[in-house]
């Protein structure tokens, strides 16, 4: 009941005329900066963290989350409609929400997208409000073996995602993983694979040049080949009726909705894991439990629903670990953490009790930001689709320059530019050779995770794989490797079935 | 197809292992007390990925001669009238992105944009001119001003200096 209370309070905080201002606001460029391809929450809240300092800690910080769950939205704005992930977090949400903006369905996958975020966010935000102290403790006890577990985990249930050739999903997954390691070896510090000290090479292979090149350059040169001169852009239509229809079909993804939401917080709120794994993990499970799995990557509303609702509920979750602990589960909230400590705040269990005012207006603040978020999003569902109703003589070169753009600001380097281009003719050749891109792209965000955590173990282990298998000493990497391991062998159960089923057959 | 699709293999096969030579700078062992060295990763992922697309590139030859009618995949990898389309936007494109570092990203991008809309695109000249002036100029608002992130804008620099 206390914490009832407390969050009555919050919400009182965070309705007060200049909070509710700043939380509009704060959406709004959100949204914005979202959509923008290369640009995420995480430049949104760095870039514009010194506008806070100017308010006090609370309208603050409710500024930032803001901003932090207006990018959630904004990211499947430019992942629906021109293919190009907003950032990381909507690299899931392009499988099947660019698929539905080409057969006329763009205004069906954004408004999903913006529904199943808000739920998303909305389920995890209760689970922040009442959970919040012992969900923590629990996070804490995730070392770099329980890590590794997680990510394990992600693959495990990205296994059955490939396309039709095994041998070239597995190259593309090999070929995502060999990027992530250029750069710097992690534990030696020595430069690695930079092929006689190229300079870019030094700072790794940004996952985002990859996936802005494929899927944006890439889907160019596909668009042209097709035909430029002649093809009109694909038909967008959109009303009330329209939504109102999608919406009643988003009832049939409840339960899509329901498990992507609990997973997102989950994992968001492991430090390190964050909203990206979460959102692919989401998409992969709710293939797995689809109705008619063949439907996704086609353009299946599910599709667009599951990495979306766990991108948001991960994005509250990673706030928990902040705020309760000081330990930032994703890059975003460590920009958050960092403004804390300006503003004079010290995160941890003290805060919820010295600071109540700032951490009950927030949780107050996340319900109402989340509501305008949604609010934001589906009003500016029109001014996309507007835009998607160009000729694709018009859109086809600002695109190009749009990813030109995109790939240059995450590191600011000419170079990821140049390697973005070749990647989106190497991932143009790729696709038309059926080799998949996506486990491509998602090895290549997770590798560097994947070793990192991995190599920390070993060392911890004295170079004793049994580390991950110890049920006494970590009980709960134990556990989780068990789980990876029955869905990495769960696809090829029914094939063993069906072999001894015809050799009964056969026998008799 | 089938020829894109073997020589793909034989380029992965290549690369890899040359990859795979570039690993052995680190060790590429399991250390002591400390598991894979700094090399290990990358250098049997690369010897992997040549075992694989060896595999492929065998399926492939395998295939054709069981099946002579066969001609893998959907016929032709591109048809000459696609490739036209293709270079006559991909190789100023490729252009565009060269001379962001020489001309700056914004009139890189007014020229390639014209040059889309008004030679291949066949627009008018007021929307030709209007689309590539206007582009850039919301692009440096957006970005110099209020992101305050600067673009690349190489020997054009000083052009940029009046504010």
């Amino acid at each position: 009941m206390e914490i009832l209370g407390n969050l009555f309070y919050g919400l009182g905080v965070a309705v007060s005329p200049q909070n509710l201002l700043m939380a509009l606001f704060g959406v709004i460029l959100g949204v914005a900066i979202g959509a923008m391809p290369g640009l995420g929450s995480v430049n949104g809240v760095a870039i514009l963290l010194p506008i806070t300092f100017a308010v006090p800690p609370t309208s603050a910080i409710i500024f930032l989350a803001a901003i932090y769950y207006g990018a959630m939205y904004g990211g499947a704005i430019s992942s629906i409609t021109l293919n190009i992930p907003g950032a990381s977090t909507a690299v899931a949400t392009t499988f099947d929400g660019y698929p539905l903006a080409r057969r006329g369905k763009a205004a069906d996958a954004l408004v999903t997208a913006a529904v199943a975020s808000f739920i998303g966010g909305t389920i995890s935000i209760v689970l922040f409000t009442f959970f919040a102290p012992p969900l923590a403790e629990f996070a804490l006890r995730f070392g770099p073996p329980e890590e590794f577990a997680v990510v394990l985990l992600a693959y495990a249930t990205f296994a059955g995602l490939g396309g039709e050739s095994p041998l070239k999903t597995i190259i593309a997954t090999m070929l995502g993983l060999l990027m992530s390691t250029v750069g710097t070896d992690i534990v030696s510090g020595s430069p690695r694979l930079i092929f006689g000290g190229i300079t870019g090479f030094y700072h790794g292979i940004n996952f985002l040049v990859l996936a802005i090149g494929i899927y944006g350059v890439g889907e160019i040169f596909y668009t042209l080949e097709e035909g430029f001169k002649t093809k009109e852009r694909y038909q967008a239509k959109l009303g009330v009726a329209e939504i109102l229809s999608t919406l009643k079909r988003l009832t049939q993804c409840t339960s899509t909705i329901m498990r992507g939401s609990l997973l997102g917080f989950f994992v968001g709120m492991l430090p390190a894991a964050g909203a990206t794994p979460a959102s692919f993990m989401s998409y992969s499970i709710a293939k797995r439990f689809a109705k008619k799995p063949e439907e996704f990557g086609k353009g299946a509303l599910e599709g667009v629903a599951a990495p979306e609702c766990a991108n948001n509920a991960a994005s509250t979750g990673s706030m928990l670990p902040m705020l309760t602990l000081g330990i930032p589960g994703s890059p975003t909230t460590a920009v958050m953490l960092g403004a804390l400590f300006v503003w004079g705040l010290v995160p941890g269990p003290r805060l919820f009790v010295e600071n109540a005012e700032f951490v009950w207006g927030l949780t107050g603040s996340l319900y109402i930001a989340n509501t305008m978020a949604v609010i934001v999003a589906i009003f500016a569902v029109p001014i996309f689709i507007w835009m998607l109703r160009m000729p694709m003589t018009i859109l086809a070169p600002i695109i190009l320059v749009v990813c030109a753009v995109g790939g240059f600001s995450p590191t600011q380097d000419m170079f990821d530019v140049y390697l973005m281009f070749i990647f989106g003719a190497v991932g143009y050749i790729f696709r038309k050779l059926d080799y998949p891109l996506a486990p491509m792209v998602l090895a290549l965000v997770l590798g560097g995770l994947t070793e990192r955590t991995f190599r920390q173990s070993m060392i911890m282990s004295h170079g004793s794989p049994g580390i991950f298998f110890d049920f006494a000493g970590h009980p709960i990497a134990a556990v989780l490797m068990m789980v990876s391991a029955v869905l990495f062998v769960l696809p090829l159960v029914p094939m063993i079935l069906k072999f001894r089923v015809s050799r009964a057959g056969t026998s008799s | 197809m089938q020829r894109a699709d073997r020589i793909v293999a034989i380029g992965l096969i290549f690369v890899s292992l040359g990859v795979a030579w570039k690993s052995t700078e680190l060790p590429v062992g399991i250390l002591p007390k400390e598991g894979p060295g700094g090399g290990f990763l990358p250098f049997w992922l690369s010897l992997g990925i040549a075992a694989v697309a060896l595999m492929v590139l065998i399926q492939s030859l395998v295939s054709s001669r069981r099946d002579k009618s066969n001609t893998g995949g959907a016929g032709v990898f591109m048809s000459r009238e696609g490739l036209g389309d293709l270079l006559r936007v991909g190789l100023p494109g490729m252009i565009m992105i060269l001379l962001i570092g020489v001309i700056s990203v914004y009139f890189s991008a007014a020229l390639f944009i014209f040059y889309c809309l008004f030679m291949v695109g066949g627009h008018n000249l007021k929307t030709s001119v209007g689309v590539s002036i206007g582009v850039p100029v919301v692009m440096y608002y957006i970005f110099e001003k209020f992101l305050i992130i600067p673009l690349p804008k190489g020997y054009a620099e000083f052009l940029f200096y009046w504010n």
